[in-house]
């Protein structure tokens, strides 16, 4: 699919787009003037009332223009890379899990010492491109354990409770100083505490099933969007009054109404619904699509991803969670072939939907543990270090840092952390998104190489 | 016996402090009793309304017996009703808090019924001591499932259920207790097993297998010996940390701004005495922090609260499926029946479809720690989801209401003028004002008072700071 419309990424360098001009506008009128005038593409109607066509761009203050976009991927639960990744030839892996029921005979070596699950085929072509990074043992000194306190960790980008804002928020205002323009981050379903940023907030889209944005639903209700978007740039989510928020919410009812369908009449709303309706439709399709695929929920995320992408938006950071419970207590060697098979389907049909698109695109998985080496007889608990998956034409392929060792363990029988997971964040910060990645997170944090 | 409260307030309620009371109470309250809380005094009320004696009797969804009982769907509009209908709207608004606080799955657990019999539990045991709240969970069959006790045997213990014990149901995350006491109290817990129907062999409870449960001795927060589960939980319930996180999270929930240590030291302090949920409640709901200007403001009304507060304040009647169960309807609507579809009535779908939109089901909550507090509300999607039910709500209720009687209620307000319809407005949303800009706004909507007006003005009202943070 070709983009008919490329404002970004392949605008010119150190250009953003204004919040001021964002919030200028009023009712439909520029919309109306800007149809009439071109009557082009509605994704360029969305974008030239975006940018406020006020050519009031500004240099951002300390980006640099990678023309790369971040999708990152959550693992929801706490990945067990030792199942994922597996050190097939090391025989202190099979003293671990000797019944954790990995078909090893058809694991997918991927070089002497690992071999991939046997459902990563996808995953396992790209490595042999040399597209895809395997970033091993990342995690932090004294782990809580905890999905909530880690998952945390991993969206501030620090340790330290007290910072309110997320790696990925902090690094779109790096790009774009406080005239952050919304659309920069998206979050596909809640949005993620990793994209808080310091006075704004990026955009949050619906889950599939609920208002679906799908390209052509966005492409039709241009309006819709432009208000899901002024409403993503309130005062932001630690920092900003509530009562503010929802009564730039309330603004926006009468808005919708009036923009969609002219008047707040019967008719008006009746339309709201048959749009609403005729984008679940199309959702309900894209989702039976994906099910026939067997990749499910990521695959249908991560086809919005790549419609909005292809829509030209000027988004630098995408954010889908997985959908599936990592967490496997129990059960593990039931649940873990279906989590990674989705996992591997769905990137598969994104690289597909991208086409040639993907080559700007960089997709980065992360999950706030791995799971403990020792099997507890029906799946694994709560471990330490992870390991994460960078995949795209831009990565730089091959194993990053130290695996984790399976003989000497810490004191609550947890793998050693090998490498700091805030230069897994800062590598990505830096060669993705075009920030210092030092200044993002954190004094003393080298950027790990991923990117080339 | 009478409630004492920690700190007497014997000033007199206002009427917004009454309205207030009701709103975070319940699910909110019309003039008549706002007025007799004013009347009363917030002791009385309180009293009143966390007297178990005024709960109705809870009867669980209909259902065949053998065959699976009922879907999701009828279990979530099970649920909506019962709150929505409840003489005693406190019991039910506290259970559906332990339903965030104890958050079960069907994603996981599969059979719906034992999430209903959850939810009964919490109901019965909700305003008791804590620790035999904690025990009953222990032992719910759901609970079971959703966190792998049934998995956690001598030799392997499982630390799911553990974990989230100490981290989320008891003492927050690191607060006095190490990744030992952890371990140790899995090891507690090991043995217990689901506990099937003899007939139809569907789970009904849990129970220990003496063989699979670990007798050896162990260790928790200084405490040796032959430990069971319902040692560990007699120990927490002792902590003080126990104590301090039991009254943030009511804080939270109920009053929703951050916690103020002073505060919380007396919450804790009145419910450490005999660990009653209801007398840390109690001391929550008459203290004078509790009806300050920021925490009026302080607290965003989630979906299920906001349409069971619809439902409730427009008077809409949902389908009684105690009497009815889901299959019939179904399958009467399959031979294109009306009957039992008499106007008037909500199919469960549409609140359904109206909480999907927004972003909330219970019982498919979004992960064990429960649903987001505040701030993840109104980010863009969850937001403009908010929008676009209150449009659907404002067009229900005059387009399609089935007899007509509350479209026709609206529509009078409505052509009476925007002064009659914002009173009316404010009446079913439990309010007993509204600021200047939600009422121009309505007023606006309102236009020439014709239906269009009166529905827009009621999806203006839905959206409305004041009902948001209700």
């Amino acid at each position: 699919m070709t983009p008919r419309y490329q404002t970004n990424p392949t605008r010119p360098a150190g250009r953003s787009v204004s919040r001021r001009g964002f919030l200028g506008l009023a009712g439909g009128g520029l919309l109306a003037g800007a149809a009439a005038a071109g009557g082009f593409g509605a994704v360029d109607r969305l974008l030239a009332v975006s940018a406020g066509q006020d050519a009031d761009y500004r240099p951002a203050a300390a980006a640099v223009d990678t023309g790369l976009i971040l999708v990152t991927i959550q693992l929801e639960g706490g990945l067990d890379f030792l199942d994922t990744v597996i050190p097939l030839n090391d025989p202190a892996y099979g003293q671990l899990r000797r019944s954790s029921g990995v078909d090893l005979g058809s694991a997918i070596p991927i070089d002497r010492d690992f071999a991939f699950h046997p459902s990563l085929p996808y995953l396992a072509e790209r490595w042999g491109g040399g597209e895809l990074a395997i970033v091993h043992g990342v995690g932090y000194p004294d782990s809580s354990l905890s999905h909530f306190v880690d998952t945390a960790i991993w969206e501030r980008g620090t340790e330290d409770q007290a910072e309110a804002t997320g790696w990925i928020g902090r690094s779109l205002d790096a790009y774009a100083g406080e005239d952050a323009d919304p659309l920069l981050g998206i979050s596909i379903g809640t949005l993620t505490p990793a994209m808080y940023g310091p006075d704004w907030n990026p955009v949050s889209l619906s889950e599939e099933g609920q208002l679906p944005w799908t390209g052509s639903f966005i492409e039709e209700n241009p309006d819709l969007v432009r208000a899901y978007a002024r409403l993503a740039a309130a005062p932001s989510m630690p920092n900003g009054d509530l009562a503010d928020r929802v009564r730039a919410g309330q603004t926006l009812v009468r808005e919708v109404a009036d923009t969609i369908g002219g008047a707040t009449d019967l008719e008006a709303l009746g339309r709201t619904f048959e749009l609403l309706e005729e984008g679940e439709a199309e959702a309900d399709a894209v989702d039976d699509e994906a099910s026939n695929a067997g990749a499910g929920v990521l695959a249908h995320r991560l086809g919005v991803v790549a419609d909005l992408i292809a829509g030209g938006l000027p988004t630098r950071a995408y954010h889908v969670a997985h959908g599936g419970d990592f967490d496997t207590h129990g059960e593990q060697a039931y649940s873990l072939p279906g989590l990674l098979r989705s996992l591997d389907e769905g990137l598969r049909a994104f690289d597909q939907r991208l086409g040639p698109l993907r080559s700007r695109v960089v997709v980065a998985t992360w999950t706030e543990f791995g799971r403990r080496p020792d099997w507890n007889g029906s799946g694994t608990d709560h471990g330490t270090a992870g390991t994460q998956f960078v995949l795209g034409p831009r990565v730089a392929g091959g194993h990053h840092g130290d695996p984790v060792s399976l003989t000497r363990f810490d004191f609550d029988d947890n793998f050693f952390v090998t490498g700091d997971y805030r230069r897994y964040l800062a590598g990505l910060a830096q060669g993705v998104l075009g920030v210092d990645g030092t200044r993002i997170l954190g004094p003393g944090v080298t950027p790990m190489g991923v990117i080339v | 016996m009478g409630f004492r409260t920690t700190i007497p307030m014997n000033v007199s309620l206002t009427r917004a402090d009454a309205a207030h009371l009701l709103r975070r109470a319940g699910w909110g309250g019309r003039s008549a009793e706002i007025d007799r809380v004013v009347a009363d005094g917030v002791e009385a009320t309180v009293a009143r309304l966390l007297d178990p004696a005024t709960a109705p009797v809870l009867v669980e969804p209909k259902a065949i017996p053998g065959f699976v009982p009922y879907e999701h769907t009828a279990a979530v509009g099970w649920f909506l009703r019962t709150c929505a209908t409840s003489t005693a709207p406190a019991i039910e608004r506290l259970t559906w808090f332990w339903h965030g606080h104890f958050a079960t799955s069907v994603d996981k657990v599969d059979m719906v019924d034992l999430l209903v019999r959850q939810l009964a539990t919490l109901r019965r045991l909700s305003l008791g001591r804590f620790d035999d709240l904690l025990l009953a969970m222990a032992n719910d069959a759901a609970m079971n499932i959703w966190l792998d006790l049934g998995e956690s045997v001598v030799g392997r213990p499982n630390e799911n259920f553990a974990r989230e014990l100490l981290e989320l149901f008891s003492m927050g995350a690191g607060n006095g207790y190490t990744q030992r006491d952890v371990v140790e109290a899995a090891r507690a817990f090991t043995g217990h097993g689901l506990a099937l129907d003899r007939t139809y062999h569907r789970p009904i409870g849990s129970r220990l297998f003496p063989t699979r449960h670990d007798y050896g001795t162990k260790t928790f927060l200084g405490q040796t010996g032959n430990l069971d589960g319902a040692d560990i939980i007699a120990t927490v319930v002792e902590r003080p940390e126990c104590h301090r996180f039991l009254a943030e999270r009511f804080w939270l929930r109920y009053a929703g701004t951050a916690p103020r240590p002073e505060v919380i030291d007396t919450l804790a302090a009145a419910f450490a005495e005999r660990l009653q949920v209801r007398d840390l409640l109690t001391a929550l709901l008459t203290h004078p922090r509790f009806y300050d200007e920021e925490v009026r403001t302080g607290l965003v009304t989630q979906p299920f609260e906001v349409v069971v507060r619809v439902v409730r304040g427009f008077d809409l009647s949902m389908f009684d499926l105690t009497q009815v169960s889901y299959a019939e309807l179904e399958q009467a609507e399959e031979r294109g029946e009306e009957e039992p579809y008499r106007p008037g009535r909500l199919y469960p779908g549409e609140p359904i479809e109206w909480l999907a939109t927004m972003g909330q089901m219970p019982m498919l909550p979004p992960n064990v720690a429960g649903w987001p507090h505040n701030g993840p509300w109104l980010d863009s999607n969850r937001s403009a989801g908010r929008l676009l039910v209150g449009t659907m709500i404002g067009h229900r209720l005059i387009e399609d209401d089935g007899d007509g009687s509350v479209g026709q209620a609206l529509l009078d307000s409505g052509r009476a003028g925007a002064r009659a319809l914002t009173a009316d407005l404010m009446e079913r949303f439990g309010r007993v004002a509204w600021t200047e800009e939600t009422e121009a706004a309505i007023g606006a909507a309102l236009g020439d008072g014709g239906p269009a007006g009166v529905a827009a003005a009621v999806a203006v009202a839905f959206t409305s700071p004041e009902v948001t943070l209700a």
